[in-house]
């Protein structure tokens, strides 16, 4: 068909577990998740599916990649599962690798292709089922098994250590009581009102958001606390890689510290893939009725703080700004309308996307491909150029987005595509528009 | 119309699409009852919508071309849908109407029906051409799939070429022989073809209904969910 190569990409992670690959270990790994695994909506989708191709305006690696049919959400399908489920019993490794390639770095499980098929037909689950035939035949891109691996070890994604953690909190309550005098970061606090979580990154490389939330905190009297112990990062590559068991175990800590510390709520900070693993990837793989403890997003939360008076806007934002929906939290939880009326309240001139809401592109770093590391960057970027024309056409100058994945991908598509526009949290709008009495400045 | 046909094709009209009928919906059991055998594992989080009134809208959506982005964005695609589908509803109709109720095929309604077959013939046909010039439907298509769309379309052809007969008073004539030899064909051959995916739309359809309801996104507007089966 004349198509251009797919670049070769070279990831430890993929080129030495291939070695190891045997047709037996693959088909037995194959047959265990097709036979043991899978829902009935995997057949379901797999008997449907009429191949009619309508899913591929959906993605934006298929409109990036002009129009390449191989990165068509059917066709990503076509190349592995339909594959793996034909040959069953005659897989090749250097095939699988191909299957992880695909699966785990041209793919962000965003679900968008969902709202095209005729059908329903959920793309983004069926390829999670490759990414868990490739992880549990150790074919991980490397930078993504390295924080399943850290996760794992640690209970976070980046090997923060306990130390490191408690000593963050505390140079960040320094910083916030700098601002605001009743600013705190009240650790193991129990009976709380808010048990706050935060997604492993923050105390990492972006600290300040968590000193942020101490002002807001403090600001809308809020009785919160944090845990000092395992559990306190909300995030969980886990679940993208394919690795279910620790995902699981991931969300088994973070609802444990949050019902060790009789905290009456969860709020999980700006992340959508967290939010994702907590409320419902992550209880479902458990099995739990419901997750024991109530458990809300930021947008939410924020909302509820505006909305109630809580936090008062004392002047509105004035730079142009513009919005990344995250997928998980408004195409999957149906939060987008809330936080419009967040921005409504803190922002002067907003425009918003086009497609928005349900409708809106992948920032394309979701998925757990932005985890994927350095090696796949080029080909991640490469792959958002909608959401880069996108933004552009919204001349704004700011993009808000509630989200970590979202945040870094579209940094990475601001200056891949030379936009000149920079992203910022909710909170960092909040911090710079909401009133703080006097009385508790610093 | 009348209907005055010899014993030979009376047996192929009748007795032999009854069987062949049977043996379609026993397939539908079998291929059913054995998808349902997985499990069907539902989601636990606290609800935001409602996941009834998702799965209805989320059923009702193929008429609804606006709640889909594929068919808001290309209007032309969901008319030729329609237009396909109900020529896909009357053709297999007619092989019913024709032997258990002549009299409803007044001439107004054959020629109804033909007109729908003579468009889908045509649709058929810029399908098949879809599938072998677009690449990505090029990319994925089975040999099931042009299979199954070059005999759709033969159908409509051969089911208007037998209607066009029986309207100028000959019910017993090749076309029809054939007509009705290929709806037996189709009969038995649709439940192990893509073409089945009529009766399995519900089941994707209520599954995303029922997740994108309960988590707020369709029906919006909805205040409180009307049931959780938890
Ligand atoms: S990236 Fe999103 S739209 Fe593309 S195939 Fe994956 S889930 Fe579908
Ligand atoms: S839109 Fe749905 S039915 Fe059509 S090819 Fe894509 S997944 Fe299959």
């Amino acid at each position: 068909m004349g198509l251009p190569a797919i670049p070769i990409v070279n990831d430890p992670g993929l080129d030495e577990a291939v070695k190891d690959l045997t047709p037996e270990k693959i088909s037995n790994v194959v047959n265990r998740i097709i036979d043991s695994e899978t829902a009935a909506r995997f057949k379901v989708y797999m008997k449907t599916c009429v191949h009619c191709g309508l899913c591929s305006d959906a993605c934006h690696w298929f409109l990036s990649n002009d129009r390449d049919p191989r990165f068509s959400p059917v066709g990503k399908v076509k190349q592995t599962l339909w594959e793996i489920i034909k040959r069953k019993d005659s897989l090749d490794p250097a095939f699988l690798k191909e299957c992880s390639r695909i699966a785990h770095t041209e793919c962000n499980v965003c679900r968008r292709c969902s709202m095209y098929c005729p059908f329903g037909i959920d793309i983004a689950y069926l390829l999670m089922v490759v990414r868990r035939i490739c992880s549990e035949l150790e074919m991980v891109p490397q930078f993504l098994q390295d924080t399943v691996n850290s996760h794992s070890v640690t209970m976070n994604q980046m090997w923060v250590k306990q130390d490191e953690w408690i000593d963050t909190l505390q140079w960040q309550e320094e910083e916030a009581k700098g601002e605001i005098k009743t600013a705190r970061i009240p650790l193991d606090k129990e009976g709380a009102d808010v048990f706050y979580s935060v997604i492993a990154p923050e105390p990492k490389i972006l600290a300040q958001l968590i000193g942020n939330i101490a002002q807001i905190m403090a600001v809308a009297k809020v009785d919160w606390t944090m845990p000092s112990f395992d559990g306190w990062d909300n995030s969980n590559m886990a679940m993208f890689s394919g690795d279910f068991e620790t995902m699981g175990r991931v969300e088994r800590y973070h609802h444990e510290a949050a019902q060790k510390l009789k905290a009456r709520r969860i709020v999980m900070g700006e992340c959508g893939h967290a939010f994702r693993g907590a409320a419902y990837d992550g209880p479902r793989w458990l099995g739990w009725r419901q997750p024991p403890i109530p458990l809300i997003h930021a947008v939410d939360f924020y909302h509820e703080l505006i909305t109630t008076g809580r936090i008062k806007i004392a002047r509105k934002f004035k730079t142009p700004v513009t919005v990344q929906e995250p997928c998980n939290i408004v195409r999957g939880r149906g939060l987008g309308q809330k936080l419009r009326e967040i921005i409504a309240a803190t922002c002067e001139d907003f425009t918003p996307p086009d497609p928005d809401f349900e409708h809106n592109y992948c920032c394309g770093a979701g998925g757990g491909v932005i985890n994927c590391g350095p090696p796949w960057k080029t080909s991640r970027v490469k792959g958002n150029r909608v959401k880069a024309e996108q933004l552009a056409d919204t001349k704004a100058q700011i993009i808000i987005t509630p989200c970590h994945n979202c945040h870094s991908g579209i940094e990475d598509i601001i200056s891949g595509y030379k936009l000149g526009m920079h992203v910022k949290f909710f909170s960092e709008i909040l911090m710079e528009v909401m009133e703080i009495p006097d009385e508790m400045r610093a | 119309m009348e209907n005055h046909v010899s014993y030979a094709l009376h047996i192929l009209e009748e007795p032999v699409q009854y069987l062949a009928l049977a043996f379609m919906a026993l397939m539908y059991i079998i291929k059913i009852s054995q998808m349902l055998k997985k499990p069907i594992p539902p989601e636990k989080a606290e609800l935001k919508g409602d996941r009834v009134a998702g799965a209805f809208d989320s059923l009702l959506n193929v008429l609804k071309p606006w709640s889909m982005e594929s068919t808001r964005n290309n209007p032309y695609f969901y008319i030729e849908f329609l237009i396909f589908h109900i020529g896909v509803a009357l053709t297999i109709g007619a092989t019913f109407f024709i032997p258990l109720f002549p009299s409803l095929m007044t001439l107004t309604v054959s020629k109804i029906f033909m007109i729908f077959m003579g468009l889908a013939f045509l649709i058929g046909l810029r399908r098949i051409y879809r599938r072998l010039t677009v690449p990505e439907i090029r990319i994925i298509s089975s040999p099931d799939d042009f299979f199954a769309i070059t005999l759709m379309t033969v159908f409509f052809a051969v089911g208007f070429g037998a209607m066009s007969l029986w309207i100028k008073g000959s019910p017993d004539t090749g076309w029809m022989w054939i007509f009705f030899l290929m709806t037996t064909f189709f009969l038995l051959y649709v439940p192990f073809s893509k073409i089945s995916h009529y009766v399995l739309y519900p089941f994707g359809r209520i599954n995303f209904g029922r997740i994108f309801g309960g988590r707020g996104v369709l029906n919006k507007n909805v205040k409180a969910p009307s049931w959780n089966p938890k």
